[in-house]
C-alpha cells in the first residue's frame, strides 16, 4: 500500500493552487484532509451543472478536449429519450508513458476526482459510477482505499485496465468495465447515446480523471472566481506533465492556462534542449526557440506549431540523437496497438522499419519511403492511434530536417540514443507488462533465406533483396505472439529464437 | 482453373443422375407418366439434396481459402456455393414434402426428430434438415448481420452448423433409402475425408488471425478492484503526511509567475443556485486577470531577454576560443601572406639561379645583355630617333617618301577604324 503512494509524482505549482491545493503539507490527501483543504461538495443540478461547465469553458482534459457541457447534455437528453438512467465512468488511465498527471491525482488527490464523478452521479442520478485506472499505476491502490474512506450514497466501482496504450481510449474502458476484451471497438460509437457504447447498455457520460477534479474545484469556486486566472477562452489552470531528461520521476506542473512553457521549463530546472515533445506521442515536436515562447493553452500550442493534447511536455536534451529517439517511439507505437486493423496490422510495423532504415542510412529515398508509408495509415483504422502515429512521424522528420539529412546523407549525427522519451507510463509498479516481453533474435549463420517467416508473419519480418529477413526490432506486440511462435517453429533452418527482456 | 473443374464435376454428377432416373421407369416400372415422375420424386430427391449439400459444403470451404485460390475465384466459388446451397434447400423441402404426402413419415417428423413412430434414421434426417436450413437462413441473412455490431460476430458460429448438418444427412441418406453401392459410399467418404483434412489443417495453421486474436485478447480484461455493490476489500489509507527525511521533491513547490499579488475578490455570483465559494481563502485565489497576462507578459520578456544574453554569452566565448586558436595555431591569413613571400623569394632567388648556370653555359649572351646593339647610326633605311608610332593627324609629308606623290587627306579621322588606316 505505502508502495502505491510514497512514491509519488512531484508537483510544482505556479500561481494559485486549485487541483494541487493542500499537496504542500500531504503525501496524500485521505478524505479528512481533503475536506479541510477543499471544504464540503455543493449539490448540483443537472442544468445548473451544464450551465457551470458552460461558463467555464470546460473541454475534457484526456486530449480531445470534447466540450464537457456539450457531452453532459447529451446523455440528459439521452437519458429522457430513452427513460434510462445514465451512468458515469471516470477515464483515469493513462497509457501514455509521458503523462503522470492523473497518476498523481490518483495517487494524492483521489478525493478531487471522486467529488467530481459524484457530483455528476448526483445531478444526472446515475445509476453507478466506475472509475478505470491502470494496471501498474498508483491508482490501483490509491482509489479503492479512497472508495473506502468515503460513503458514497451512489455505488463506485473501481476497475483495473490491463496496462497498454490503446485500453486507455475511452471504447475500451467501457468494453473493459462491461467485461469485455478492453481493445477501442470497432465501430465508433457515442457512449452518450448507450446502447453498446455505454456500461451496462445506458448513457454513459466518460471523461478524463481531471475533467472532474476540475469540476470539483469550480463547483466550489464558482464560475466567475474560476474564471479569474486564464485567458478568457480557456480559462482556469492546466497540468502539466513535464518529463526532465535523466531525472527519476515526472514533475506535475499547475500554472494558469497560458503560462509560457519556457517560464514552466525553467520551473522544473529543465531547458527546452534541442526541441520539446508536446502533446505526447500522438503530438508534435516543437523547436526551442519556438517552445519557450509557446503558451500552455490549446489555442496557444496549436498556434505554436504544437497541440496540448493531455499536457505532456518531453525536452529533448541536447546529447541524444532526435532520430534515434524516435524510432524507439515508432516501434513503440507500432507494437502497442491492438492489431486490430489492417494499418496496425501491416502498415505501423511496417512504417517502424522504414523509419529505421532511415536512422541508419539510405538517403533521400528512405524519407520519401516514411513519408509515403506514414501517409498510407492515415483514416484507415478504427481509432485514431495509426492517424496519431503518422502525425509524430511527419513531426519528427520536419522538426529535426538537419539529423534527418545528416542519417540519410552522413553518418549519422554522431549522438548516442539516450532513452529521454519514455516507452512505459511512469508507476510505481511501471514494469508491469515489460517483464517477459520477448524479442525475435535470428541466427544470420543458420538462415538461409528460407523466407517461410515473412510468409508466416508478414507483420513481423519482410525481406531483404537477397531474400533474407528484416526482422521488426523491439518487443513482439502481444497480438503477434502466437504469429511469431509459429515463425520460431517452422524456420526449416531452426535459426529463429526469442529472447525474453526483464527475467 | 480449380473452380472450372469442380463446376463441371457437379453439373456432369448432376446430369448423370437425371439420365439414370429418366431410364428407370422404362425399364423396370413401365407404368403411367404420373407414376414415373412419383417415383423419380421419390427415389432421386433425397439423393440430389444429399449431393447438392456435399457440394455446398466444399464449396463454401474453398470459399474461405485464401492461399490457393485469389479473390476473383473466390467471389466466383461463392457464388457457385450459393447457388448450390438454393438448390440443395429446394430439393430438400420437395424430399420432406413428398415423403411426407406418400405416408413414408408421419408430419409431425418433418419438424420434430424422433416422433413417435418413425425409425431413427429418419429422425437424424430431420435433425440434418433442420441444420440445413438454418445455415441457409444464416448465409441468406448475412447482410443483416454484418449491418448489426451484437450480431456480426455471430455468423460465423451459426453458419457452422453446415458442418454438423451434412455427415447426419450423409449417414441418413445411405441408411434410410435402397442400399447405395459401393463407388457410391467410396466417393461420398472420399469427400469427407478430404473436407475433414482441409478443416484439420485450418484450425491447426490456417486461422491465424481469429486465433491469434483470441489469444491475445485473454490477456486484456479489466479487473475489478471494486465490484458493483462490493463492500470495499481495499482498507482506508487515509492522509499521509511528510516523514522526516523523506525527499523534499514529493512536496508540491511554489513557483510564483513572477511576483503576483491577489486582485480584489469578484462579486459573488448572483444565481442562488450557483453556491458560494466554499474552501481556499479566494482572496489567496481570485486573480486579475489583465495584470496577470501583464505580468505573464513581462515574465516572458525577462525570460527571452535572459536567453538573448545567454546566447551573446555563448558566442562572445566562442569569440574568445577562437581568438585563442589563433594565438596558439596560425591565423590562415597570415600564413598564406608569409608563404607567397617565401614563393617570391624562391622564384627570385631560382631566376637568380638560373640566370647564373646560364650564364655558364652561354657566355656570349651574358656578353650580348652586357653589350646591349645600339641603333645602327647612319643606316639610310631607318628612321632616326626612337619610334613614336603613327602619329595623329600624321605630320605633312612624314611617310611620303620622294618617289611616291601620295598626299592623304584626314578630313573624317573617326570613319576609319584602326585596321583600316592606309597602309604604308
Amino acid at each position: 500500500m505505502t508502495a502505491g503512494t510514497a512514491d509519488v509524482p512531484e508537483v510544482i505549482r505556479m500561481g494559485p493552487p486549485r487541483l494541487t491545493a493542500g499537496l504542500d503539507q500531504y503525501i496524500r490527501m485521505g478524505y479528512e484532509a481533503h475536506l479541510a483543504v477543499h471544504g464540503p461538495l455543493p449539490k448540483y443540478g443537472a442544468p445548473e451543472l451544464v450551465d457551470l461547465a458552460q461558463r467555464i469553458g470546460l473541454a475534457g482534459k484526456g486530449g480531445a478536449a470534447f466540450p464537457f457541457a456539450r457531452k453532459l447534455q447529451a446523455v440528459i437528453d439521452s437519458t429522457r429519450r430513452r427513460r434510462l438512467p445514465a451512468a458515469v465512468v471516470v477515464n483515469a488511465t493513462e497509457g501514455e508513458p509521458g503523462s503522470a498527471k492523473d497518476r498523481m491525482l490518483l495517487a494524492r488527490a483521489p478525493h478531487l476526482v471522486l467529488d467530481g464523478a459524484l457530483l455528476v452521479g448526483e445531478a444526472l442520478r446515475a445509476e453507478s459510477v466506475a472509475v478505470g485506472v491502470d494496471e501498474g499505476s498508483p491508482g490501483v491502490t490509491s482509489m479503492p482505499a479512497a472508495v473506502a474512506e468515503r460513503r458514497s450514497r451512489l455505488p463506485i466501482r473501481v476497475v483495473q485496465q490491463p496496462a497498454r496504450f490503446v485500453s486507455g481510449e475511452s471504447g475500451a474502458l467501457i468494453r473493459g468495465i462491461n467485461g469485455l476484451v478492453a481493445l477501442p471497438p470497432s465501430r465508433k460509437v457515442r457512449s452518450s447515446d448507450g446502447g453498446l457504447g455505454g456500461v451496462d447498455g445506458l448513457p454513459t457520460l466518460l471523461s478524463n480523471a481531471e475533467t472532474y477534479a476540475q469540476l470539483a474545484v469550480a463547483a466550489r469556486l464558482g464560475a466567475e472566481a474560476y474564471r479569474a486566472v486564464g485567458p478568457d477562452a480557456e480559462p482556469g489552470t492546466v497540468l502539466l506533465t513535464v518529463n526532465r531528461p535523466g531525472a527519476r520521476r515526472p514533475v506535475v506542473v499547475e500554472a494558469p492556462a497560458g503560462t509560457p512553457l519556457g517560464a514552466v521549463l525553467d520551473a522544473c530546472g529543465t531547458g527546452p534542449g534541442q526541441g520539446v515533445l508536446v502533446g505526447g506521442y500522438h503530438g508534435m515536436f516543437l523547436d526551442a526557440a519556438s517552445a519557450v515562447t509557446a503558451p500552455c493553452s490549446r489555442a496557444g500550442m496549436r498556434q505554436s506549431g504544437g497541440t496540448f493534447g493531455a499536457g505532456i511536455v518531453i525536452p529533448l536534451s541536447e546529447d541524444t540523437c532526435p532520430l534515434g529517439e524516435a524510432h524507439r517511439i515508432v516501434q513503440r507505437l507500432a507494437a502497442e496497438s491492438a492489431g486490430q486493423c489492417g494499418p496496425c496490422r501491416r502498415g505501423l510495423p511496417e512504417l517502424a522499419r522504414a523509419f529505421g532504415a532511415m536512422v541508419a542510412g539510405g538517403g533521400a529515398r528512405a524519407v520519401e519511403e516514411v513519408r509515403r508509408l506514414a501517409a498510407a495509415v492515415v483514416g484507415q483504422g478504427a481509432c485514431s492511434h495509426p492517424d496519431g502515429s503518422a502525425g509524430f512521424v511527419r513531426s519528427a522528420l520536419s522538426a529535426f530536417a538537419e539529423d534527418v539529412r545528416a542519417h540519410t546523407e552522413r553518418a549519422g549525427c554522431g549522438r548516442r540514443v539516450r532513452a529521454v522519451l519514455p516507452t512505459v507510463p511512469w508507476g510505481p509498479d511501471r514494469d508491469v507488462g515489460e517483464v517477459g516481453r520477448v524479442n525475435l533474435k535470428v541466427d544470420w549463420a543458420l538462415c538461409d533465406g528460407h523466407g517461410l517467416c515473412a510468409d508466416i508473419a508478414p507483420e513481423l519480418f519482410t525481406l531483404d533483396r537477397h531474400g533474407f529477413p528484416v526482422v521488426s526490432e523491439g518487443p513482439v506486440p502481444v497480438w503477434l505472439t502466437l504469429s511469431a511462435k509459429r515463425a520460431v517453429n517452422q524456420c526449416p533452418a531452426l535459426a529463429l529464437r526469442f529472447a525474453v527482456s526483464g527475467r | 482453373m480449380t473452380i472450372l473443374i469442380a463446376a463441371a464435376v457437379v453439373v456432369l454428377a448432376v446430369v448423370a443422375t437425371v439420365l439414370q432416373a429418366l431410364q428407370l421407369p422404362a425399364t423396370a416400372h413401365n407404368r403411367s407418366g404420373t407414376e414415373a415422375v412419383h417415383r423419380f420424386v421419390d427415389f432421386f430427391f433425397g439423393v440430389l439434396t444429399l449431393m447438392a449439400l456435399s457440394g455446398s459444403v466444399t464449396l463454401g470451404l474453398l470459399a474461405a481459402e485464401r492461399r490457393l485460390l485469389t479473390p476473383r475465384h473466390r467471389v466466383a466459388v461463392q457464388a457457385l456455393h450459393r447457388a448450390v446451397s438454393v438448390a440443395a434447400v429446394v430439393t430438400l423441402v420437395i424430399h420432406v414434402a413428398n415423403k411426407v404426402a406418400e405416408g413414408h413419415a408421419a408430419p409431425a417428423a418433418a419438424v420434430v426428430p424422433f416422433a413417435s413412430g418413425t425409425s431413427f434414421v429418419v429422425g437424424v434426417g430431420t435433425i440434418a434438415a433442420e441444420l440445413l436450413v438454418l445455415a441457409a437462413v444464416t448465409g441468406a441473412l448475412r447482410g443483416r448481420f454484418a449491418g448489426n455490431p451484437r450480431l456480426t460476430r455471430l455468423w460465423r458460429p451459426m453458419h457452422w452448423v453446415a458442418y454438423a448438418s451434412w455427415p447426419l444427412a450423409l449417414a441418413h441418406g445411405l441408411e434410410a433409402g435402397r442400399p447405395a453401392r459401393g463407388w457410391v459410399v467410396w466417393s461420398y467418404g472420399v469427400n469427407m475425408a478430404a473436407v475433414a483434412l482441409v478443416l484439420l489443417i485450418k484450425f491447426l495453421y490456417g486461422a491465424g488471425r481469429n486465433t491469434t486474436g483470441v489469444n491475445a485478447n485473454r490477456r486484456l480484461m479489466a479487473v475489478d478492484l471494486i465490484g458493483p455493490g462490493e463492500e470495499a476489500g481495499y482498507p482506508p489509507i487515509g492522509d499521509q503526511l511528510p516523514v522526516f527525511g523523506e525527499s523534499s521533491a514529493l512536496l508540491a513547490l511554489d513557483v510564483e509567475i513572477p511576483d503576483a499579488r491577489p486582485a480584489a475578490t469578484p462579486e459573488p455570483a448572483s444565481a442562488a443556485t450557483v453556491p458560494a465559494p466554499v474552501s481556499m481563502d479566494p482572496a489567496a485565489m481570485h486573480w486579475d486577470t489583465g495584470e496577470l497576462n501583464a505580468l505573464l507578459d513581462a515574465g516572458r520578456q525577462q525570460y527571452l531577454a535572459e536567453q538573448a544574453a545567454f546566447q551573446q554569452q555563448q558566442q562572445q566565448q566562442q569569440m574568445q576560443q577562437q581568438a585563442q586558436f589563433t594565438m596558439d595555431a596560425w591565423d590562415t591569413g597570415e600564413l598564406n601572406a608569409m608563404l607567397y613571400g617565401g614563393g617570391q623569394q624562391y622564384l627570385v632567388e631560382q631566376a637568380a639561379f638560373q640566370q647564373q648556370q646560364q650564364q655558364a653555359e652561354y657566355p656570349q649572351q651574358s656578353y650580348v645583355q652586357q653589350y646591349p646593339p645600339q641603333a645602327y647610326v647612319g643606316n639610310p633605311g631607318y628612321p632616326q630617333g626612337p619610334d613614336t608610332g603613327p602619329q595623329f593627324p600624321p605630320a605633312e609629308g612624314s611617310w611620303a617618301g620622294p618617289g611616291y606623290g601620295y598626299q592623304p587627306t584626314w578630313t573624317q579621322p573617326f570613319g576609319y577604324g584602326v585596321d583600316s588606316w592606309p597602309n604604308r
